[in-house]
């Protein structure tokens, strides 16, 4: 799209009286591919290639996409947006862009785009080998591999033009257990913003065995007791539990309209003097991480909570706006078809002192939540639920025997403050992320934690 | 390039590089959105995309490629691409496309009806939920969802067999939530409606119900764990049913992702539960006349009186299992590839309504919401465990509201454990598909509980 248009566009929605106006150009050419039982069964790939608009003014912001990219399209779209405004017109007002660089923070090696699609077969033929081979108990496998690479173009009404490549890539691999009638699954999903060098930094057959040898753990395995409870919740994918239970609520999202738990609560204390909390979209190749948001704002580390005092919220220019706060670089979207607002990055509790060790030995009774599954959570009350993929009892202060389909529930605000020990065994996992601007890539990540008590639901 | 031009020139640049077999999918898309939060615009899209894929066929192989450019270049990018990435299928699996021509009969495309309501209506009309709401109990603090939504896709579809149809679906509704609050707990309780025909909408209902659905859940306490009887409302039964569809794609139970494998024929709940897929059920959004491999759509019994009569095929899979397609190869998105799917899942409707089967039940737990679908349920297995919400009922009648417990079990053998169904019945929200269930008692259901 040449410059030109983009800065007529912008000019559209000024004159018809945006006092922000914002204009999105995705290009993203993706692959996909599906192994069942190690044999290929998918391979689709393609281009989406398309536009959103955003006009705000006040409180009120007005998005259209289009992908049909004509002079014509594109400035209809500006038009509907400058109508749907109703705010007093600006005459005149031109656009001129100035480019503005910004700093690569995520080198790629190999862009997958450029890697022969045998290449990637293989590797997802060992991760297959590697979970069909563990144990007779797997009866399935699945395997997908997708990757993608994103251009995009941001310009806004404040002159600046950005341009941004995102690179990422991932294998998830699912491991079906069956014992007689019964089945259990074991998942892995490596995943990291990073072109083809990703797979050099792990090894694939070995996260094929991780996915089966958890699922063949939980068919083995007993029904979770049901009740409260202390939980042990180790690192990794653990850290789920802070991204639903605490994460969402101190998106802008809720914050701005008041309808987070969390909304009156900056500089008081919400969590266990033990517990910090950060996201950080700037860690170099993370599966959530970006040189700048959605909305061309440079990325950062956001201290969100330290020794239990709320420090900061997520924001992006909408939140900003409405709170009267600076945008914290969090304005993401899952493509062109969303408008941007505020989400997490890689959000994760910071490491404390204890042994992993020390933490088991420390409890008489627990469950302990080795891996965990997703989650979810309502930001008006905070109440939050989650899986627990493979768990296991804690009796004293040994891991004894393995259990299953276990589900955490609870309230966010109370969690926070139950969480009594904090390891030193910091470690990240990767998620997709749904909310209203779509499905994003998210870590979620934290050391091995132990909450006083929890509502363990569980059969016996 | 138009779609249709686009086409021409994609067969073309097919049948020159010697790809026997193809089809053609396109969609486009169009998208009003807004949502009010205190009286002001919190959101509004306007919208319209659209794109299309390309399958190629080899040796009984598919490879798929997608664009969303109408440009030469890509007519001939898409070809490339899905022959390069069939070249690498090693699946035993035979890939075919639709052969029979067909006229699309007894349909009426959508009629747009929501489009011929002004952006300002559908504004004014979403203030007026978010008012109402407000209106009904000072307990409402605030409504933290609003939303006004219509939508409609247009759908094209052509392959070198010269099937050829095209249709448009789509319809609008609106949803909200209200956030209640009695100073120590904040209580949030959600309805929506989704429908062809704008006039179905009721404003003033649909507030009453959201209100209702969130000042009754205030004062809600845990309760012990143990086994209860349960009825669970229309909504939630939809939403837990989500596991049944998975259960029943031919696909799933061809690759063992499925308990019903080798289960026709056979009874596998209980006998008072039918279960339905409908193309058409009466202002269901998702109404369609075929599927998106150019099979047209039919009404099926899939469970009938609790014996399973057939699974939900696309053209592989009916080939593999000797059988005829039964139309329900959908596209979400030309972005992605088929995957089964209902049109309009029809449960059973029973005879009793809610205060009839609360009475039956005498003492246990009306289950109102569900949390935590997408993680704490296994489609593979069959088990869930979910955090729930909804009231104690005790002498036949609504004790107390209920919180902070989990519903777990086994979808089969719930579906067993069936005493009575109720006479309501609602669309449940699951997106891409319809499903329309009522309120069911349940003999016996494992809760875990705080107290």
């Amino acid at each position: 799209m040449k410059v030109k248009l983009i800065e007529k566009a912008l000019a559209v929605m000024k004159n018809g009286g945006a006092d922000f106006a914002e204009l999105f150009l995705e290009k993203r050419t993706s692959n996909n591919m599906e192994m069942n039982n190690g044999k290929l069964e998918q391979v689709n790939s393609g281009l989406i290639h398309g536009v959103g608009l955003r006009g705000i003014a006040g409180k009120k912001a007005i998005y259209a996409y289009t992908n049909d990219l004509s002079e014509d399209s594109v400035i209809n779209a500006s038009k509907r947006i400058a109508q749907a405004i109703e705010a007093e017109t600006k005459e005149d007002v031109e656009m001129n862009l100035t480019k503005k660089k910004i700093s690569n923070l995520n080198p790629i090696l190999l862009f997958p785009d450029k890697i022969k699609k045998e290449e990637k077969y293989h590797i997802m033929k060992l991760a297959s080998e590697g979970a069909a081979a563990y144990s007779e108990q797997i009866s399935e496998v699945r395997i997908n591999y997708f990757d993608y690479r994103q251009n995009i173009i941001i310009a806004n009404s404040d002159g600046i033009l950005t341009e941004d490549e995102r690179i990422r890539t991932r294998l998830m691999i699912f491991a079906v257990a069956t014992k007689g009638s019964e089945k259990e699954t074991g998942f892995v999903g490596p995943g990291a913003g990073m072109g083809f060098e990703f797979f050099n930094t792990f090894d694939v057959t070995e996260s094929g065995k991780e996915a089966a040898r958890i699922a063949v753990k939980m068919i083995n395995a007993e029904f979770a007791p049901a009740g409260k409870m202390p939980v042990i919740i180790s690192n990794k994918f653990g850290g789920v539990i802070f991204h639903e239970a605490c994460g969402h609520a101190l998106e802008a999202t809720s914050v701005a309209k008041g309808a987070s738990v969390f909304a009156d609560k900056l500089g008081q204390k919400i969590a266990n003097e033990c517990v910090s909390a950060v996201d950080d979209a700037t860690i170099p190749n993370a599966w959530g991480s970006a040189n700048i948001d959605d909305e061309g704002t440079p990325t950062q580390r956001t201290l969100l909570i330290e020794n239990g005092i709320l420090k900061s919220f997520l924001i992006d220019k909408l939140g900003g706006i409405r709170m009267n706060m600076h945008s914290t670089g969090s304005g993401r979207r899952q493509n062109y078809t969303f408008a941007p607002t505020s989400r997490m990055s890689n959000t994760f509790i910071l490491p404390g002192n204890f042994l992993p060790e020390e933490i088991i030995a420390d409890t008489p009774k627990a469950l302990y939540a080795k891996k965990m599954g997703g989650g979810s959570v309502n930001p008006s009350t905070g109440e939050f639920n989650f899986s627990v993929r493979e768990g296991y009892l804690v009796e004293n202060g040994k891991i004894t025997k393995p259990v299953r389909g276990a589900t955490l529930i609870g309230k966010g605000f109370e969690i926070l403050n139950k969480i009594d020990m904090i390891g030193n065994d910091l470690a990240r996992d990767e998620g997709m992320c749904g909310s209203a601007s779509g499905s994003i890539p998210a870590d979620v990540g934290q050391p091995t934690i132990r909450v006083s008590e929890l509502l363990v639901g569980g059969r016996n | 390039m138009k779609i249709k031009e686009f086409k021409k020139t994609v067969f073309k640049n097919a049948k020159k590089k010697g790809i026997e077999h193809f089809e053609l999918y396109h969609m486009s898309s169009h998208e009003f959105e807004c949502s009010i939060n205190k009286g002001e615009i919190q959101s509004y899209k306007d919208a319209e995309n659209g794109g299309a894929s390309f399958k190629a066929l080899k040796d009984g192989k598919a490879g798929y490629s997608f664009t969303e450019d109408y440009t030469e270049d890509e007519a001939g990018r898409i070809v490339a691409d899905a022959l390069e990435n069939l070249e690498l299928i090693d699946s035993d699996d035979i890939e075919v496309i639709g052969t029979t021509k067909f006229e699309i009969e007894n349909w009426k495309d959508y009629d747009m009806r929501f489009d011929e309501i002004s952006p300002k209506q559908k504004i004014a009309d979403t203030k007026q939920l978010e008012k109402d709401i407000l209106e009904k109990d000072q307990r409402i603090v605030m409504v933290p969802y609003c939303f006004y939504n219509d939508m409609y896709n247009e759908i094209y579809f052509a392959n070198s067999n010269d099937v050829e149809y095209s249709y448009k679906n789509g319809g609008g509704g609106m949803y909200a939530g209200a956030m209640s609050t009695n100073g120590k707990q904040n209580k949030f309780g959600m309805d929506f409606i989704f429908t062809t025909d704008p006039n179905q909408i009721d404003i003033e209902k649909l507030a009453s119900s959201v209100a209702e659905k969130s000042i009754g859940l205030l004062d809600a306490k845990s309760i012990k764990s143990g086994k209860y009887p349960v009825v669970l409302s229309n909504n939630v039964l939809g939403n837990i049913l989500g596991l049944l569809v998975q259960m029943i794609s031919a696909e799933n139970v061809q690759k063992g992702f499925s308990l019903l494998k080798n289960k026709l024929g056979e009874k596998i709940i209980s006998e008072k539960i039918s279960i339905t897929d409908r193309r058409f059920y009466q202002d269901s959004i998702f109404n369609c006349p075929a599927d998106s491999q150019g099979t047209l759509t039919k009404d099926k019994e899939i469970i009938s009186g609790g014996v399973l009569t057939t699974y939900l095929h696309s053209l592989k899979t009916a080939l593999k299992d000797g059988v005829s397609p039964t139309g329900n190869a959908f596209r979400n998105s030309y972005k992605g590839v088929e995957s089964i799917l209902p049109v309009n899942i029809d449960f059973t409707r029973g005879d009793l309504n809610l205060d009839s089967l609360f009475e039956q039940m005498g003492s246990g737990l009306y289950i109102t919401g569900v949390q935590g679908m997408h993680s704490g349920a296994n489609p593979v297995s069959g088990e869930f465990s979910l955090g729930a919400e909804g009231y104690k009922i005790e002498d036949g009648k609504k004790a107390f509201p209920i919180e902070q417990i989990t519903l777990s079990g086994n979808l089969l053998k719930m579906l067993q454990n069936v005493k009575s169904i109720g006479s309501d019945k609602k669309m449940a929200m699951v997106m891409s598909y319809g499903m329309y269930t009522p309120s069911i008692l349940i003999n016996e259901m494992d809760i875990a509980g705080n107290e």
